[in-house]
């Protein structure tokens, strides 16, 4: 072998090894970040404090209520619309169980418009015939980072088998409940998870992806009893609070409750009873 | 065939006002009440409980001591094991009733039908049995009715111990009127 083919060799070993090596970078930081804020959905562009309605919220129970995702601000959402529907199914559930409350709608995302404020609020909220709106807002970030492993990523089957990848995902949930007549905020509860995991080069993205769904998930496990225990505080609330104040709506609850004319006739009965007997 | 013997307590009845006596002394009974959506979700105790549960002493004593008296009658025509059985399949037969003929209840307590549910078994007997009294029955059986009507327009008295907000169930005494009367209808013709 001459000089020149061995120059040559070891220049195409250096471009190979160095082509490889760029193919197992990955940079580290924040690697997808996904934001639904409530405050850009209600209130876009808005420079001035919101001026809430004054006066009484009325409410009647039982109350119809809407269960939406608070729509994203990328382009792309992380959470398909099926994982959406299937957690606002969740956050259903824990209303449910409450005795004031009635029909419950789950609103799909695609029905509320990117900064649609209280208008787009209170179409929707027309549309599904509710009256007060349970809002989901989200914060999602995944932080990725590489372990040391991730130096055998040259050998190119390291890239298949060695988790030399790591992601952080840190996830927050808020459920914001609103009132659409008053827009005014009833309560609030958030909740929060955090998944870490690794995986190999080649499964980073899909082990990411799924990381990502398991965060909502926690976070909705982690919201559903403080949602509950903020619903069962506003109960106590609205007793007291002369903001508030709950009308039932016709029919709505019942007493089976008699009075002092049924106790009579009921008592002429039993006397019929004795004239029965006596004439026996 | 009636009893010619005096007319006593009722054990049947006696024994369902004593658990609801019992429950009353419970800090919370919203578990126990009769919940639309939850009898729905699953928790089908409440298509008895809900008869159980009051919602204030008044309601409970007016429906009680009415029960009470109407129990007796009942017992004594029919005897206990009957009065048992009504009551038993009553119960669930009246939240059934609610849940598909009166769909904008959606929480109820309190034990007046199973009260009318009795009135009306002993009504019954007597109308068979008694065609004597048959006109005083009729008065009274149009009392309800109008008491039924003024309970539906809302124009209830203010008597009956109700929370504010809450209105009387007519539907519900509808029902147990209608099941007491035709129970007592096929007992009877069964005895026949």
């Amino acid at each position: 072998m001459t000089a020149t083919m061995k120059k040559t060799l070891a220049f195409f070993i250096v471009v190979v090894l160095l082509a490889v090596a760029g193919c197992a970078f990955r940079g580290s930081g924040i690697g997808v970040k996904q934001v639904g804020s409530v405050v850009d959905y209600l209130y876009p562009n808005a420079k001035e404090p919101p001026a809430l309605k004054a006066g009484v919220t009325y409410l009647r129970p039982p109350v119809r209520v809407g269960v939406a995702f608070v729509p994203g601000s990328g382009p792309v959402s992380v959470l398909p619309e099926t994982e959406k529907i299937k957690l606002l199914e969740r956050v259903k559930a824990s209303f449910a169980k409450h005795e004031f409350i009635g029909n419950i709608e789950v609103i799909p995302t695609s029905y509320l418009q990117p900064k649609g404020g209280f208008t787009n609020l209170e179409q929707v909220a027309r549309m599904f015939n509710v009256e007060v709106v349970a809002l989901l807002s989200y914060d999602q970030v995944q932080f990725n980072d590489t372990n040391v492993l991730s130096v055998l990523y040259w050998t190119i089957v390291g890239a298949y088998v060695i988790h030399g990848d790591q992601y952080d995902v840190q996830t927050l949930v808020d459920a914001s409940v609103f009132d659409v007549r008053t827009n005014k905020l009833l309560f609030r509860a958030p909740g929060t998870s955090q998944v870490k995991g690794s995986a190999s080069m080649a499964g980073f993205s899909e082990r990411a992806r799924a990381a990502r769904v398991e965060g909502y998930n926690k976070a909705v496990d982690d919201l559903v009893p403080k949602l509950q225990t903020e619903l069962d505080s506003f109960k106590e609330r609205i007793k007291t609070d002369v903001a508030f104040k709950v009308e039932n709506k016709p029919g709505y609850s019942g007493g089976g409750s008699l009075d002092l004319l049924m106790l009579a006739m009921v008592g002429m009965l039993v006397a019929l009873g004795y004239a029965k007997r006596r004439t026996a | 065939m009636p009893s010619a013997a005096p007319l006593r307590i009722s054990y049947a009845a006696t024994a369902f006002a004593l658990v609801c006596l019992a429950l009353a002394a419970l800090p919370r009974v919203d578990h126990l009440a009769f919940d639309r959506q939850a009898i729905l979700a699953g928790e089908v105790w409440r298509l008895w409980s809900g008869h159980l549960v009051h919602f204030s002493f008044q309601q409970l004593f007016l429906d009680v001591s009415t029960l009470l008296l109407a129990g007796a009658v009942a017992e004594k025509e029919f005897g206990l094991p009957f009065v048992t059985r009504v009551l038993l399949f009553g119960m669930p037969a009246i939240s059934i009733g609610l849940l598909l003929l009166a769909p904008e209840l959606a929480y109820y307590r309190g034990a007046s039908s199973v009260v009318m549910l009795l009135a009306f078994v002993a009504g019954a007997a007597f109308w068979s049995r008694r065609p004597g009294l048959r006109a005083i029955l009729f008065m009274l059986g149009l009392l309800v009715g109008i008491k039924a009507v003024l309970d539906a327009a809302g124009l209830a008295s203010d008597m009956s111990g109700l929370p504010a907000g809450v209105q009387v169930a007519w539907q519900a005494h509808v029902l147990g009127a209608g099941m007491g009367w035709a129970s007592a209808r096929l007992k009877l013709k069964n005895l026949q």
